[in-house]
């Protein structure tokens, strides 16, 4: 952070500089803000590294978390430097995509890094019972078999009522609240209420068909949390692609010109 | 029993092999990653057409250059890198160069940005004062006396804004006008003076009137502000009409004008063609005017004959005294009551007649600011002594009444509404020879000007 603090200052410096000493400030074209620009595509570049750096796990070309922090870091730095290249100005009508492009793929990745402070402590505070992302539909399929099961086995027509009217369809249901069972307040008040109406012995099965809708609710949760955590990939990555053809084809066109 | 949520059982809920199958967020982030850049890709080949290169473009081109915007070539080289070259703008624009003196001649397009959507006139005042903030390249010579001089005026060695950063106007600096044409402005702006044809009162507009173009007050003119309380008299007698006056303008031709005037008496035609000296010419033009019964001009005189050149020669005289000591002399004397400079004798001897009055130049610059463009057009909602107080004042000639630097800066500053860049006043193309190309189109300047024709000049100082 110190490091993109301070080339961000130096940066400014030299901009302020350049502005002062060139008569008409610093354009796209001039010595500096050529080197802006080639800076800021470098480090976009490196940007785009570091998806390839995940594919290629195995090569250990460095800890994840440190290219990870470069890769938030350098981007950082790209915007005054991609601000300083355009000397403020959205120019014509390729350089303005580029613009809105840039803009996109910065404020999805801070968005992103925004949740990603945020997010996974509270996924790590609610949902004790957290599972692979991918495999929720299957536990919670399994989930399903096993309380019915469980509601079958104590033979009870109110467990079986229950379970029939409630816990099933919660089970296939979203997880969401709008089911009564969604909500844990009203679970618990609901089971209560049915330790009333079932005999003692069949009070542990209930306590573990309570259990179960838990865990239904957390996964529920867990996959939220994870839809947010994940979301803006779908516009961070993609426009990021579009993002780097354009600039290079930038870079082609503006040297031949 | 209770649920048992062992390792165990949670590891055999997980699929082993779930990573290897295909997941909605992967799935739809492959999927706009390829749309991502193939719509990339379509504009890219879309921008390279003949008809999409404008796309390339930083920015608008301004309304002129725009029937060849699509044509990167006809300004930009195609070498890699490297500003558009100058040879591009002077194939069709001849652009004089700054000055002779200058260190550097920047190229044209460092000052003339295309591509930004804004007149390419509109130049900032940074390329100005990259090289007049600290203006070392200029050769110095002495400080022109006059506005009239035509050596090389001094210049700023600092201008960076206005009004802050910039020196008083040359014409207040001197601190003296020195036009050499007395003149009272006060005492002419009094009420009912006395004129010829009775009373009369004047104002600014009496004699100062703008030129076509708006820009510059036309030269006052004696025979249309000044003879009708000023003629040029020159009689104390009573022997020709009253109000017979002597041209304005040129002295020698007021003294022929004399002696014509006093040649009144016929002389013979005929004997014009054999005399040589103007009186003897006169006299014959007269005699035989006369002889034709002609409508005199001048009232006849009875001389007796033989006594007639020494008549017209005494008062001729007469008549020239009278120019040099009072009708002159109130305008183009030195004042004080002192008559005009006496005349240089002739180197050869001289003739008979008296040298015609010593009248020295008025020096009245045509323009009080050669440098600046300036225009009374835009500044017409203003009275005259909004910007000229000190007018109607002035009691005398050497009192400089064009307006300061503070005068211009009331409305010419930052925020004050009014214009205030460099190129607003001055022109940077200002010499008018050595242009710099073959261009057919010519650059503004104060106006329009085609290349081909002479550029219209400034009115020589009378």
């Amino acid at each position: 952070m110190l490091a993109t603090a301070g080339l961000a200052v130096a940066a400014a410096a030299a901009y302020g500089l350049a502005s002062r000493s060139a008569p008409g400030g610093v354009t796209g074209d001039s010595a500096a803000g050529l080197a802006f620009g080639i800076a800021a595509a470098g480090l976009m570049m490196f940007e785009g590294l570091l998806a390839a750096r995940k594919r290629k796990r195995a090569w250990r070309l460095g800890r994840a978390a440190t290219w990870m922090r470069g890769h938030i870091w350098l981007g950082v730095l790209a915007v005054p430097l991609v601000l300083f290249h355009s000397g403020f100005h959205s120019g014509g009508a390729i350089t303005t995509i580029l613009l809105v492009l840039f803009g996109l793929v910065t404020l999805s990745g801070l968005f992103g890094l925004a949740l990603q402070q945020v997010l996974p402590r509270v996924m790590t505070a609610r949902v004790e019972m957290e599972t692979v992302f991918e495999q929720i539909p299957q536990v919670v399929a399994q989930l399903r078999k096993e309380a019915a099961e469980r509601a079958a086995k104590t033979g009870d027509p109110v467990i079986a009522k229950v379970h029939r009217e409630a816990i099933e369809p919660f089970l296939l249901s979203d997880g969401g609240r709008a089911q009564r069972l969604g909500d844990a307040g009203r679970s618990e008040a609901m089971f209560a209420e049915l330790k009333r109406l079932v005999p003692l012995a069949h009070h542990e099965t209930l306590a573990d068909l309570a259990h179960i809708c838990e865990e239904r609710r957390q996964l529920a949760l867990q996959a939220r949390l994870h839809r947010w955590l994940h979301i803006w990939l779908l516009v961070h990555v993609p426009v990021s692609y579009a993002l780097l053809l354009l600039v290079a084809a930038h870079a082609v066109m503006t040297l031949l010109y | 029993m209770a649920r048992a949520r062992t390792t165990k059982t949670l590891a055999k809920r997980i699929e082993l092999d779930y990573f290897h199958k295909p997941h909605a967020l992967r799935t739809w982030m492959r999927r706009l990653s390829w749309t991502a850049a193939g719509l990339a890709a379509l504009v890219v080949l879309l921008a390279l057409r003949p008809a999409g290169r404008i796309a390339w473009s930083s920015g608008g081109l301004t309304p002129p250059h725009a029937l060849f915007q699509a044509d990167c070539a006809a300004c930009h080289a195609r070498a890699a890198g490297g500003p558009v070259e100058d040879a591009a703008c002077t194939a069709c624009h001849a652009g004089p160069p700054h000055h002779e003196g200058a260190s550097k001649a920047p190229a044209c397009a460092s000052c003339h940005e295309e591509h930004r959507g804004r007149p390419l006139l509109r130049v900032d005042d940074s390329h100005c004062t990259a090289c007049h903030a600290d203006l070392k390249s200029v050769p110095r010579p002495e400080p022109a006396a006059s506005l009239t001089g035509s050596a090389v005026r001094s210049v700023a060695e600092r201008v960076v804004s206005f009004p802050g950063g910039h020196p008083e106007f040359h014409a207040v600096s001197l601190g003296r006008d020195e036009g050499r044409l007395r003149l009272n402005h006060e005492l002419h702006l009094k009420r009912d003076l006395k004129g010829l044809r009775g009373p009369v009162t004047l104002d600014c507009a009496s004699c100062h009137a703008g030129d076509a173009e708006g820009r510059l007050m036309k030269p006052v003119d004696y025979e249309t502000h000044c003879a009708s309380c000023h003629p040029l008299t020159f009689e104390s007698g009573d022997s020709l009409p009253a109000g017979t006056v002597v041209p304005h303008g040129d002295p020698a031709e007021a003294l022929r004008r004399l002696v014509e005037l006093y040649a009144g008496t016929a002389v013979a035609e005929d004997d014009a063609a054999r005399a040589v000296d103007p009186v003897a010419i006169a006299l014959a033009r007269q005699r035989a005017r006369r002889a034709r019964l002609e409508s005199p001009a001048y009232v006849p005189l009875s001389r007796p004959p033989g006594t007639e050149r020494a008549f017209v020669v005494e008062r001729v005289g007469l008549a020239v005294r009278i120019l040099e000591r009072q009708t002159c002399a109130l305008c183009h004397g030195p004042g004080g009551g002192e008559p005009l400079p006496a005349a240089a004798p002739p180197p050869d001897g001289g003739s008979i007649l008296p040298a015609p009055p010593v009248v020295p130049k008025p020096e009245i610059p045509p323009s009080w600011m050669p440098r600046a463009r300036f225009a009374h057009r835009p500044h017409r909602a203003l009275a005259c002594t909004a910007c000229h107080p000190a007018a109607g004042a002035s009691q005398r000639t050497s009192d400089v009444l064009v307006p300061g630097r503070e005068v211009c800066a009331s409305c010419h500053h930052a925020g004050g509404g009014a214009p205030v860049t460099c190129v607003f006043c001055h022109g940077y193309h200002v010499a008018e020879e050595n242009l710099l190309g073959p261009g057919r189109l010519g650059l503004p300047r104060h106006g329009l000007w085609i290349r081909g024709a002479s550029a219209p000049s400034p009115p020589a100082p009378r």
